[in-house]
């Protein structure tokens, strides 16, 4: 287990830091193409 | 009356929000506290606190520079009422102090890049020699005289075609940047035990109230909460531009930034290193430059056999570096210029005006490094009274109606829930004033004569600078309200 832990670790923290950043930017992009064909 | 000028699009001050946050603490500190607080043990309260200090800020600072159109002293005494222009004048004094030898430490980042491209920090035997040379000479008055004026340019070509431009570039290339670094270090035999500590947690540690307090350090420190400059970049934001996801992005950013540039350090410490690589990662040396300035420019000459290898990652380092230093630099002098140029001072020779006291009151720190250091640890501890006070600000105006009308109203992409409210009325405060009383606390036990002010991190010497701050100020209230009362 103790083998695994940092792995564990790894993937949870690089999973919300790095996932969290990524899906907001996404997200971030769909407002603005949503804003963008509503001004078309 | 001077028109007002906008972040062109929504990348560009997402970019400029980075530019802030992304400074030489995800390099230089976040590595060294790391190390001193159990690798992976504290990487978990570490991300708990960008949900509840950092997010939560970055969003109230968003809301309130946006809404007021002002910089700090105007948003004060827009927002939570006349009586408390002083606390806006805090937030901009501490900023503007930081910004005193932050110019130098710019500086220094400057000198090292130069030295890296004309070879002269590849070819020293010894770092250490090499930086004592350096900062005992005046070539660290030169390059504080450099980064304030590179950074005061950028202001005054404006938001648009200065911070914008230059932030959307810089930080595009400093993504890069660390992404090559990150890509090499991980890639080097030996890496992975570096990144093994880095992310195993030790329940000892995770049990120590002292690794979730400087957790929580880091996150005021590094993320640009707290600080009023994001709340000075959200003036030139439009009025249909969202909060809570520009927000998002700037806190999620930051940190992952932190977290590339710590991979990047304990990889290449633990590949390279010789003797215990983890005192090498926290171990402080002078103004705590041990680590970036002595020990990694080392390691980068002992990267491969190829010079040319060496020179291209070593160059590549110093840039991010000094890009990184740079970026926040440019925002600290918009914020001291906006604050200046509120009290209805033209912007141009507010720009000119903070450049010149910004050199003068550099100098000291940049001669000496006790100064530096008595400065950063006065006016760091400071930023966590300044969250306060603009947590306190939220509360004045009616934590539920700021977040309904401020921060969910026009060109709101999401809505804040009623989270929002709790946090900033209960968890900021507290979590303020844990952070006070233990540093200062703590500050008593380091040093046997906590009473003298003339010592460089001590009790007395942050209470003396603050009083004195606090009371002038405060008797100051009045007329620093006198230019916002008839808006």
């Amino acid at each position: 287990m103790n083998n695994y832990l940092p792995i564990i670790v790894a993937i949870v923290i690089i999973g919300i830091v790095w996932g969290g950043f990524i899906f907001f930017v996404s997200t971030a992009i769909k407002f603005e193409k949503g804003k963008k064909s509503k001004n078309v | 009356m001077e028109k007002q000028d906008f972040f062109t699009s929504r990348w560009g001050l997402i970019l400029s929000a980075l530019g802030i946050s992304i400074g030489t603490g995800n390099i230089w500190r976040f590595s060294r506290i790391v190390a001193q607080n159990g690798g992976g043990s504290f990487l978990i309260p570490w991300v708990i606190f960008l949900f509840i200090w950092s997010v939560p800020l970055i969003i109230t600072e968003f809301a309130l520079g946006k809404n007021s159109r002002k910089g700090p002293i105007g948003s004060f005494i827009k927002k939570a009422g006349s009586k408390y222009g002083w606390m806006g004048g805090w937030v901009a004094f501490v900023s503007t102090a930081i910004m005193f030898y932050y110019a130098v430490i710019t500086g220094w980042c400057f000198y090292y890049l130069y030295s890296t491209v004309s070879g002269s920090l590849l070819s020293t035997p010894d770092h250490l020699q090499f930086w004592n040379q350096f900062s005992t000479s005046s070539l660290p008055v030169f390059f504080n005289f450099i980064a304030l004026a590179v950074a005061s340019v950028v202001v005054l070509r404006g938001v648009s075609n200065g911070i914008e431009k230059v932030n959307k570039v810089l930080i595009s290339f400093l993504f890069i940047i660390i992404l090559i670094l990150l890509v090499r270090a991980v890639s080097l035999p030996g890496a992975f035990e570096g990144l093994k500590y880095f992310f195993t947690p030790k329940a000892e540690y995770l049990l120590d109230y002292k690794v979730w307090l400087n957790a929580l350090t880091q996150n005021a420190w590094d993320t640009g909460a707290g600080w009023g400059l994001i709340m000075t970049y959200a003036v030139y934001m439009k009025k249909q531009e969202d909060i809570s996801i520009n927000a998002a992005i700037m806190g999620f950013g930051n940190n992952s930034v932190s977290l590339m540039a710590g991979m990047i350090i304990f990889s290449t410490v633990f590949a390279l290193g010789s003797g215990d690589p983890l005192s090498q990662i926290s171990q402080s040396g002078p103004a705590n430059t041990g680590l970036t300035l002595i020990y990694l420019p080392k390691l980068f000459s002992n990267l491969s056999d190829s010079y040319s290898v060496n020179y291209f990652f070593t160059t590549i380092f110093f840039l991010a570096l000094s890009f990184a230093a740079l970026t926040s630099l440019i925002s600290m002098v918009e914020l001291a210029s906006k604050s200046i140029s509120d009290f209805g001072i033209n912007k141009k020779k507010a720009i000119i005006i903070v450049s010149i006291i910004g050199f003068a009151f550099g100098i000291p720190s940049a001669l000496d490094i006790r100064f530096l250091l008595n400065q950063d640890w006065v006016w760091g501890m400071a930023l966590i009274l300044s969250g306060a006070f603009i947590s306190f600000a939220v509360i004045k105006y009616g934590v539920n109606k700021f977040r309904v009308e401020l921060i969910n109203g026009e060109g709101s992409d999401i809505k804040i829930g009623k989270w929002y409210n709790f946090i900033i009325k209960y968890l900021i405060p507290i979590q303020a004033i844990v952070l006070i009383i233990w540093w200062l606390s703590s500050s008593i036990s380091w040093d046997k004569e906590f009473l003298n002010p003339f010592h460089s991190e001590n009790f007395a010497t942050c209470v003396f600078q603050w009083t004195i701050v606090l009371v002038s100020l405060f008797l100051l209230n009045k007329k620093l309200n006198k230019s916002f009362i008839n808006e």
